[in-house]
């Protein structure tokens, strides 16, 4: 009996797992055959990137600073016992750019963005108005969906430029509360830290994190069901799935990045 | 039963061209069988109101017609086009000929009122739609009586207020055939009235054809040139409003509380 029911168990996850992917995959393909055909929704695109990226700018901001702050003072001690703290501004920014940045602004947006997308398409569905969008003769799919995973592809990797520039400040603010860092000299240490092999696969992958958290936000609104109660478990489950998502992107670039000889 | 039908088909507006013309449409979700064997034609300036319990299955009928549901099997022809082999395209253009009246309204609650006229009419506005969007805006809202809520937020409309702007935008691209699901469920009595007169003022204004799905049996005799019973995924009964009420059938009488 409990064998059976175990099996019924195992397989109804694995199942649903799959069929949760092939919504996924069926949502990405119907997103490049259908978001690439005219009539375009520029209009929309803007609207969507002022309301994911704009309004997000703030949280990001204030979560970066913070950030680089902290990442400076908790290294600090470790690299002063070393006889290392010269290098405290290399290794911020490195950390920052290369990790911290990316990562913690995906894994804000995954929160904001994704779960407000999939809320809002989730509501429009049981107030009948996506089918109210598609009898007044309107692709609702080009419209709601397209746009937003559109937006969401643009807008997070200009946010984490913004979170990386913001988290570098915060990290000099750091520096700067018990050793007195001169600005010129903390750029320099800066710049010369980065290479374009720490900037260029950091940057590509917030594509890829940007993508995720508009796709798995729109699939699970668009498809969301069960009234309002199916509204909440959608919005739930997106922020879920698009953190874990955003994780194994970062992992998969940076197996990549260290195969190709980057790290 | 079938006699009745056929034969009920060819009074009212006999001569008009058919607008819709179903033969043996089925539907089913599951094992729940909706439509088991619809056949029904609506010809051009009908007002025709589809009655039957709840869940039934005649807001699944109406939106077959409008291709948001696809049926299992059968005929669906609306304005002589087989709605299960138009392609995505014929069907918006299809479209922009209906009007849909939702039971929820559904208006676009992150658009205001204007908004949310406006929003079909930037997409499908017709050559013989003539004017501004602001005119155009305006008087679809002068018709339903509510041109001082142009700047409001869906949120901020009362029920028949809702119901009278879904209404507003389902018009406003002059369509000739409008399909209202419960145009008057959830609102007071004096509320339904004005509804009611209201898709009766505008029926004659725009010579519009008209499936109105209702329980309100007040809206049913007034709106009505036929009524089709819909039961067991057919139409079960079809008549006059009083054919309908003097029908012997049980189930009729049962519905009508006779």
């Amino acid at each position: 009996m409990a064998d059976r029911k175990g099996d019924v168990l195992f397989s109804g996850s694995i199942d649903t797992f799959f069929s949760e992917m092939a919504e996924l995959a069926r949502f990405a393909g119907r997103f490049f055959s259908e978001g690439i055909k005219p009539p375009y929704e520029f209009k929309e695109v803007m609207n969507q990137c002022y309301e994911i990226g704009i309004k997000s700018f703030v949280l990001v901001g204030i979560t970066a600073f913070i950030l680089g702050l902290v990442l400076v003072m908790q290294s600090r001690p470790t690299m002063m016992e070393f006889g290392a703290g010269a290098y405290l501004p290399a290794m911020s920014s490195i950390s920052i750019v290369r990790e911290i940045g990316p990562l913690v602004t995906a894994l804000i947006c995954a929160g904001k963005i994704g779960s407000g997308i999939s809320a809002e398409l989730g509501s429009m569905k049981v107030t009948e108005q996506i089918d109210a969008m598609e009898v007044s003769g309107t692709n609702p799919f080009k419209y709601l969906v397209a746009t937003r995973i559109l937006a969401t592809t643009l807008m997070i990797p200009i946010l984490t430029v913004y979170a990386d520039f913001i988290s570098l400040i915060g990290a000099f603010t750091g520096s700067n509360i018990k050793d007195n860092v001169n600005v010129n000299f903390y750029i320099n240490r800066v710049f010369e830290a980065l290479h374009y092999t720490d900037v260029v696969p950091s940057f590509t992958k917030t594509f890829f994190f940007g993508f995720t958290i508009g796709l798995v936000g729109c699939t699970k609104g668009y498809n969301s069901q069960k009234g309002t109660e199916g509204v909440g478990k959608a919005a739930n489950i997106s922020v879920v799935v698009a953190m874990v998502g955003v994780i194994i992107i970062d992992m998969v670039v940076t197996q990549i990045t260290s195969m190709l000889g980057y790290l | 039963m079938e006699t009745d039908v056929n034969s009920i088909e060819q009074k009212g507006v006999a001569g008009n061209e058919p607008v819709i013309e179903i033969a043996h449409l089925r539907k089913a979700f599951g094992s729940k069988v909706v439509l088991s064997d619809f056949n029904l034609t609506i010809h051009k300036g009908e007002n025709l109101v589809v009655m039957g319990k709840s869940g039934i299955g005649k807001t699944i009928l109406i939106k077959c017609i409008i291709g948001l549901i696809k049926p299992d099997g059968g005929l669906l022809k609306v304005f002589g086009q087989d709605i299960s082999k138009l392609n995505h395209r014929d069907l918006d253009e299809l479209r922009t000929r209906i009007g849909f009246v939702f039971q929820s309204s559904a208006l676009y609650d992150s658009m205001t009122v204007r908004q949310n006229l406006e929003f079909p009419l930037r997409r499908h506005r017709r050559q013989k739609i003539t004017g501004t969007l602001d005119e155009l805006v305006r008087e679809a809202l002068r018709n339903v009586g509510l041109e001082n809520a142009i700047d409001l937020m869906p949120s901020e409309l009362s029920g028949g207020m809702r119901k009278r702007i879904g209404i507003a935008r389902s018009l406003i691209l002059r369509p000739e055939l409008v399909l209202y699901d419960e145009p008057t469920t959830g609102l007071d009595p004096i509320t339904s009235e004005e509804i009611t007169r209201l898709i009766m003022e505008l029926q004659k204004k725009y010579k519009t054809t008209s499936i109105i799905i209702t329980h309100d049996i007040d809206m049913a005799r007034e709106t009505a040139n036929r009524i089709v019973f819909l039961m067991n995924g057919i139409a079960y009964k079809q008549g006059t409003y009083e054919e309908l009420i003097t029908d012997q059938d049980t189930e009729i009488k049962h519905f009508f509380k006779r």
